[in-house]
């Protein structure tokens, strides 16, 4: 009798479980299917965008790409708002930002599904080389070092890169950095034009933004050059840090996709794909949603 | 043959001798050899303190003022203590252990990162050390212990003279892995943002978006250095077995 009531309740722990891990995401309350033919709206009652409508003429893309009827997308899920690890309902493999909403949409006009592969920033190029993702979309700044290594779409995102320093800095320029010790994110932009610099006491490499910043708030830097868009959405969970802007040690750049230099058929798809979401606005309002 | 050799050297050149970029891995060397002879010294004092504590059989007060019952409660929390502190430093991942001496235990200090690195790398180090240790000890007869007493040696003086010499020539081969494992294991300390080969490798990637040859330039190396390690020591046990050839 004993028996029977724990193998019942253990049973029965299971099913819920079971339930639990499979069907609880399928009734996610609120999700409607929005999509229609080449148009997009925001499809949930959350969504920033719900109710907006963009729209996009499907391209032809018969091209291989590196999982058949998926576009594998390379990023590194550690640049809010961009990408970002999230188990919202727009996420795809976890991730979510504004680059895996442009990537959906563009994987959609070309006929595919999107995937994303989340790894170290410093791995995405060197992946798209070797042709184990099918695009690099990273917030990625075109430089010419890259450029030289994988092809770069249409510009899609203009940004800059700030100081984070504490409320106390008497930083006010780039130049101030002299003799400050300087956190960084290994491989970032914001890495490359730091060690270009002369006369900074330390660089600090950490392996994302938040610890970058977590080492300025526990005083073990004095200051963090990162891109614009993360600072922000760093310091509003962070009290007592400010940004400093310097437009003529930082210019402005723009963000790309990387695509491998051989693969032109995908590049000229993306480009667009790109184009008409610059022009329809979808990437403005999109950008604007996340950085609120 | 002779274009993809000249495609191969060109990469070295961009890989490794532009901008200097060797300096970043012999930079990144040297930290990592720092760290690890550090953690290696850290790991052996922690270790044996550590193994003594595990087979402490303290007999102070029993002996000087016949209060054996002190004695017996000191022994235990010694055991518990190291028990405690094998049984955390095992049951963790080394990573999630360096994260947590970096952003919690030394979160609101300014001691260097290189020396949290290596406090990190010893502290972990240390308890396998010290079952290497105990297990040597063990592997002694009982009777050449007895036998030290029965001379009239004290117990330290056999501890030390009779019991060590023979427990750590057991363990040597033990203990070299160990070490070996250790310097592979540095590599983790770049999570704590410590530019070492393992970071420098990835720094030159991030400048020259080469997939293999910066990486495998630090494999190389690591392999090269435990290679030195490894020809070094086998040596010395060689030297120490030489007695036991008769």
């Amino acid at each position: 009798m004993k028996k029977a009531i724990i193998w019942i309740l253990v049973i029965a722990i299971i099913a819920v479980g079971v339930w639990a891990i499979f069907f609880r995401n399928g009734d996610d309350n609120g999700y409607e299917n929005g999509e229609e033919n080449g148009t997009v709206t925001g499809m949930h009652t959350n969504d920033p965008l719900y109710g907006l409508v963009f729209n996009i003429t499907p391209v032809d893309f018969d091209g291989e790409t590196a999982n058949d009827g998926f576009l594998t997308m390379g990023t590194n899920a550690d640049f809010a708002p961009f990408e970002f690890a999230s188990n919202s309902p727009w996420s795809v493999d976890r991730v979510d930002g504004i680059d895996v909403r442009i990537a959906g949409l563009i994987a959609e006009a070309l006929g595919l599904e999107l995937r994303v592969s989340d790894m170290d920033f410093g791995a995405i190029i060197p992946a798209v080389q070797a042709g184990t993702v099918d695009i690099g979309i990273a917030g990625m700044t075109i430089t010419a070092e890259r450029a030289e290594n994988v092809n770069f779409t249409t510009a899609y995102y203009t940004a800059s890169q700030v100081i984070i320093a504490r409320e106390d800095n008497e930083i006010e320029s780039a130049a101030d950095l002299v003799g400050l010790r300087v956190g960084v994110v290994v491989n970032y932009t914001g890495d490359i034009i730091v060690s270009d610099m002369d006369g900074v006491t330390e660089i600090i490499r950490s392996n994302s933004g938040v610890e970058s910043v977590l080492e300025l708030v526990n005083g073990r830097v004095d200051a963090v050059v990162i891109d614009r868009a993360p600072a922000e959405a760093m310091i509003a969970q962070h009290q007592g840090l400010v940004t400093i802007e310097d437009s003529s040690a930082f210019e402005s750049e723009n963000y790309g996709m990387a695509i491998r230099l051989d693969n032109l058929e995908l590049l000229n798809a993306v480009n667009a794909v790109l184009r008409q979401m610059i022009d329809n606005g979808y990437i403005d309002a999109i950008s604007a949603a996340y950085m609120m | 043959m002779t274009e993809w050799f000249a495609n191969l050297s060109h990469h070295f050149y961009r890989n490794f001798i532009y901008d200097n970029r060797w300096e970043w891995l012999l930079d990144g060397l040297w930290v990592t050899v720092r760290v690890s002879i550090a953690g290696i010294i850290l790991g052996i004092i922690l270790g044996c303190i550590v193994a003594a504590m595990r087979l402490s059989k303290v007999n102070i007060f029993g002996k000087y003022f016949g209060l054996g019952g002190i004695d017996k409660v000191i022994n235990k929390i010694l055991r518990i203590i190291s028990y405690l502190y094998l049984d955390i430093v095992r049951g963790t991942p080394s990573v999630t252990q360096i994260f947590i001496w970096y952003f919690v235990f030394f979160a609101p200090t300014n001691v260097p990162r290189i020396i949290v690195a290596i406090i990190a790398i010893g502290f972990n180090s240390g308890a396998y050390v010290a079952e290497i240790m105990r297990a040597g000890v063990l592997s002694i007869d009982k009777g050449q212990t007895e036998a030290g007493r029965s001379l009239g040696l004290t117990s330290f003086s056999t501890m030390g003279f009779i019991v060590m010499p023979q427990a750590v020539k057991n363990v040597l081969p033990a203990l070299v892995n160990e070490f070996i494992v250790l310097i592979k294991e540095t590599a983790i300390i770049s999570f704590i943002a410590v530019q070492d080969l393992n970071r420098a490798a990835v720094v030159i990637r991030g400048r020259t978006f080469h997939a293999w040859m910066p990486i495998i330039a630090a494999a190389v190396i690591y392999y090269i250095i435990i290679k030195i390690l490894t020809i070094f020591l086998r040596r010395l046990e060689k030297k120490i077995r030489q007695s036991d050839a008769r």
